[in-house]
């Protein structure tokens, strides 16, 4: 099904509204540039965030788009987000940040602050056209209107131009989702010995098919499940009884399975209060400042169904597998066999030796009306520097790498399409319906096509929210995730830990 | 400058480069003759350890109330140039520390320029090191890193007894093995200053990671296509060397002999090795994350794209490109009839003799006989490295804490035959049938690693009991390891013979 337009659940907050101003010195004014200019020659510097594999994928597009215009990229890997946004902030005091980045838009709400950021809206208006290359004419055209409203919402709401509107920071680059990462042999063998164990759709189904998978399974921890249905203690005593094995758990414990994990405890809390019908966070309408909204009956009452599935054995996090973040080595040791993270890392729920294979489902909802999932992922921006050549061709660089290049680098990297001319690049389409046949090739085409054909059909009603990015927005975030677990290894009350999270975020207390 | 540091790459000879003060002109820029010389470090050389009174009453595992964590530590093995194991005292589990304020090239599953030559200049430092503190500022930083099975940190070392500390993070920028990743101040680790006057020499002369290129890697897009036994005996043509791996693209066919969780050994299907009459083979390194044995099995004869690296003297294939589709997708040029996607590619309903290709090929997978009862020296084994062998080891117990290396235990408390890692790669400990001209065993320890599934689990084996055993013979330092491989039913890759 062709996907549809996403909705946007951002709150249309009204942040400082600020009017275009130069930005000072002799410097060009990044407003005025001339998109007739030969960019060949032209050096530019981008940075970005990524590890070895994702850089390769990037430094075999970039020498793509060198080819087609002449212009010299120097792309620089600051090792992570975190890195580079501290790369940039740094270099913001020197002036040597580079010409084009990414990042997430509370990183590009503090590049507002230090008044380095390039408002997008005149390129688009006055540089929407691609000329290099060999495209279809019709799809050299580049405007806002070719990404999913989503992504570009989350950066029109960081620098507002009127109580309505927000000027234009970044255009979505690399973008991922939540997804549940489900053990399939599992499922397949035990949907035959208990037909009422499905995939749950909903956190109600999570409560009912959690107990009942435990119970199925409890004669095989420590133990490999044989083809006829019986306990042996390893794979050759199978053999030995002229079986195959089914699943191997030799390395599951009974006292520490859980049907269901979930990674990030700030993305399960954030989650759960959307799904709930609460809110979050909100920002106030005249000072751009953020708060935290979260303290709520619906909240509590989100809080209460998670706690109750971690009580009753249904839920784990990586905490409880002494894990710090994340729940794929306990998933592979089959002490959970549906595992909800990023779709960024999907791959690393492969077992080694083809243990067991996977497929993955959409995370559970609450209401058919709250379909929420948190949309993760960086955004492409460029920043106040450079000769007018260098600008242009900067500009030119980021449409290259959003639009015409985006295809290419989902494909290989696991991300989702930015925009509909990458959705629907034959190559990408062929990529979903012929993904190849390993374990880690086919979740990651069963990922793409979760988030093509339900998450963005408009049919599903799933909704991709991302929360309004303030100053502080990060931090807000990191301390959230203390939240989960002080419900699932604490005796507070929820009420206390709601009350003692606002008390370690005074300043975001209305 | 107060001292010379002297490091073994390559030919082990070194030239250090003037370089003026930091404070002054930048200086002249200087042609690397030779790409293994080490540059001068006055920024690492006169920046010392301001905490070297406390560490001695630290551990690092444990944060102080400022968030510090500061203590001495063992190493235990490097894995690449930002990545090593420590054993702390008090700790039960390896420290595996990731070095804050740098990034690396690649060296292990992935090979890029310098990749190599940066772990090798940290190797060849750490092994060296008379002591070894690690910090860090864990309200910063945090204690791991993203994947949170590493900790964070800085190393200061000494070189000698009475030398100071020196910053190994900070000479790894100062030598331009890493550019600058250290973006915020520290109260407790305050380096962000000297990391960015480390890193401006390299910048400014575009030295090794800031834009020379590396003579060990091969940069061009040619494919070499050379059999395993070409390779292993002509591996100084792709520019393959303990110290540097060409990072040249290869495309190797053979025949999959064993495998090892998602990695494997390749057979050669042509070219025997006439010293031996026998294909040769290599441990092909899958990497993580890569379900390659979903697709891959014993028996099939592949094609697949990959590199070359030396690792502890044995040749091996890495950066597997593990994809069944695109340009450099992995190709069955026979495929197993026990195959799981045999379905897939030979459907039964056309080939109800599964793949008639299978006849083209040599598709024996059985093993070499090595009978070690005639060895006399560890150097008997070599003419079998690189081999699958099959070959008889009695399980023995070890003194705790030494390896192995010293003397063979006599199973008392605190022996033991065994040792496993956080991530279940264990030493079995064995000898083999041969003995020495003192008349003391030859140890022949067994490997198998974490990946392994099924897992040859250490209750397979009993101490003073023999088994014969199929593995791969792997060099390891100047003695000889068996890897052992995914214990499949029905594979008899571990038979208990002491009483046959």
């Amino acid at each position: 099904m062709r996907p549809q337009k996403l909705r946007i659940l951002l709150p249309l907050s009204l942040m400082t509204v600020s009017l275009l101003s130069g930005c000072g010195g002799n410097r060009v004014n990044p407003y005025t540039v001339d998109f007739s200019l030969d960019i060949s020659g032209a050096k530019v510097n981008f940075w970005g965030p990524f590890g070895a594999d994702n850089n390769a994928i990037v430094e075999d597009l970039i020498a793509v788009f060198e080819e087609q215009t002449g212009v010299d990229v120097v792309y620089e890997s600051k090792g992570s987000y975190d890195q580079l946004k501290q790369a940039i902030d740094l270099s913001a005091t020197s002036q040597t940040y580079p010409h084009l980045t990414l990042g997430y838009p509370d990183h590009f709400a503090g590049y507002v602050r230090s008044n380095i950021i390039v408002r997008l809206d005149y390129y688009f208006e006055s540089g929407g056209t691609y000329a290099y290359g060999d495209y279809n004419e019709a799809d050299r055209t580049y405007a806002m209107t070719d990404f999913y409203e989503d992504y570009m919402v989350e950066n029109q709401s960081i620098e507002m131009k009127s109580e309505t509107e927000g000027w234009t920071l970044g255009v979505p680059f690399n973008k991922s989702t939540e997804i549940m990462t489900i053990n399939k042999t599992f499922f397949d063998w035990a949907v035959t010995q208990n037909p009422e164990i499905t995939v749950p759709a909903t956190w109600d189904e999570v409560a009912a098919v959690g107990p009942k998978i435990t119970t199925l399974l409890q004669p095989f921890f420590g133990k490999v499940i044989g083809s006829d249905g019986l306990a042996y203690a390893n794979a050759q005593a199978a053999a030995d009884a002229g079986q195959t094995v089914v699943l191997d758990m030799t390395n599951a414990s009974a006292n520490l399975f859980r049907p269901l994990s979930y990674d990030s405890q700030a993305n399960l809390f954030i989650t759960t209060v959307r799904q709930n019908g609460g809110t979050y966070t909100e920002i106030d309408y005249t000072s751009g400042k953020g708060y935290l909204a979260y303290n709520s009956e619906e909240t509590v009452e989100g809080l209460q169904r998670l706690r109750d599935l971690f009580d009753d054995k249904v839920l784990g996090v990586p905490k409880l597998w002494e894990e710090s973040k994340y729940s794929s080595g306990p998933f592979k040791d089959v002490m959970a066999v549906m595992a909800i993270g990023s779709t960024a890392g999907v791959q690393n729920n492969a077992p080694a030796g083809n243990k067991f294979t996977l497929s993955a489902a959409p995370i559970p909802y609450v209401d058919a009306s709250r379909k929420y999932v948190i949309s993760q992922g960086t955004n492409l921006a460029l920043l106040d520097r450079g000769t007018e050549q260098e600008r242009v061709a900067a500009w030119r660089l980021l449409q290259f790498l959003s639009k015409y290049a985006n295809a290419e680098f989902v494909q290989r990297s696991g991300y989702f399409p930015s925009c509909e001319y990458a959705e629907n690049d034959p190559d990408y389409q062929d990529f979903l319906a012929n993904p190849g046949f390993s374990t880690t090739e086919k979740i990651k085409a069963e990922v793409a096509k979760v988030n093509s054909n339900v998450y963005i059909d408009d049919d599903e009603n799933w909704i991709k929210f991302v929360d309004a990015p303030f100053v502080g927005s990060a931090y807000v975030r990191n301390e959230v995730a203390a939240i989960p677990e002080a419900l699932f290894f604490t005796e507070a009350t929820i009420q206390q830990i709601l009350d003692n999270s606002y008390a370690n975020m005074p300043e975001y207390v209305r | 400058m107060n001292r010379i540091t002297k490091f073994i790459l390559g030919l082990g000879v070194f030239v250090l480069l003037p370089l003026s003060g930091c404070d002054g002109p930048l200086p002249t820029c200087l042609e690397l003759d030779d790409p293994d010389t080490l540059l001068s470090t006055p920024v690492t050389d006169s920046f010392k350890l301001p905490q070297e009174s406390l560490y001695a009453t630290r551990q690092f595992t444990q944060a102080d109330g400022n968030g510090m964590m500061l203590g001495a530590a063992t190493l235990k093995s490097t894995t690449d140039g930002d990545t090593a194991n420590f054993e702390v005292s008090g700790y039960s589990e390896t420290v595996r520390l990731r070095f804050l304020g740098i990034n690396t090239p690649e060296s292990t599953a992935k090979v890029e320029p310098w990749g190599k030559k940066a772990s090798i200049f940290v190797k060849n430092i750490l092994e060296t090191a008379h002591t070894v503190v690690l910090i860090n500022d864990v309200n910063l930083f945090g204690e791991r890193d993203s994947s949170g099975n590493r900790f964070l940190g800085f190393i200061w070392y000494k070189p000698s007894a009475d030398a100071d500390f020196r910053l190994l993070n900070l000479e790894i920028v100062e030598q331009c093995f890493s550019r600058n990743f250290l973006f915020t101040e520290s109260s407790i680790t305050p380096y962000r200053d000297k990391f960015e006057e480390a890193e401006a020499r390299g910048l400014e002369c575009g030295y090794r990671v800031h834009g020379a290129a590396d003579p060990g890697y091969d940069y061009s897009t040619n494919v070499e296509e050379p059999t395993i036994r070409y390779l292993r005996d002509h591996y100084d043509e792709y520019g393959i060397t303990e110290g540097g791996s060409s990072g040249k693209q290869l495309i190797i066919s053979g025949l999959v002999v064993g495998q090892m969780g998602d990695s494997m050994v390749l057979r050669d299907i042509t070219d025997v090795d006439e010293v031996t009459g026998e294909y040769c083979s290599m441990y092909a390194y899958a990497g993580y994350n890569t379900a390659l044995a979903s697709v891959v099995t014993v028996g099939d004869v592949i094609k697949i794209y990959c590199r070359a690296t030396m690792y502890n003297n044995n040749i091996q294939l890495s950066d597997l490109k593990t994809n069944t589709t695109g340009r450099q997708k992995i190709e069955w040029l026979a495929i197993s009839p026990t195959s799981p996607i045999l379905e897939q590619v030979y459907p039964a309903a056309q080939y109800p003799d599964g793949d008639p290709r299978y006849v083209n090929y040599p598709t024996d997978t059985s093993a070499y006989e090595m009978d070690s009862a005639d060895f006399g020296a560890y150097s008997d084994f070599a003419p079998f490295s690189g081999y699958v062998v099959s070959t008889f080891v009695t399980i023995r117990y070890v003194t705790p804490f030494t390896d192995d290396e010293v003397e063979e235990g006599t199973g008392d408390d605190e022996q033991y035959y065994f040792k496993k890692d956080d991530n279940d790669n264990m030493t079995i400990y064995g000898k083999s049938e041969g003995f020495d001209s003192e008349d003391k065993p030859l140890y022949l320890n067994l490997r198998v690693s974490g990946e392994c599934y099924p897992y040859p689990s250490e209750t397979l084996f009993v101490v003073g009991r023999t088994y014969r055993v199929v593995g791969y013979l792997a060099a390891y330092f100047e003695r000889y390891q068996v890897q052992l491989f995914n214990n499949t039913p029905g594979s008899n890759y571990i038979t208990d013979v002491t009483n046959a």
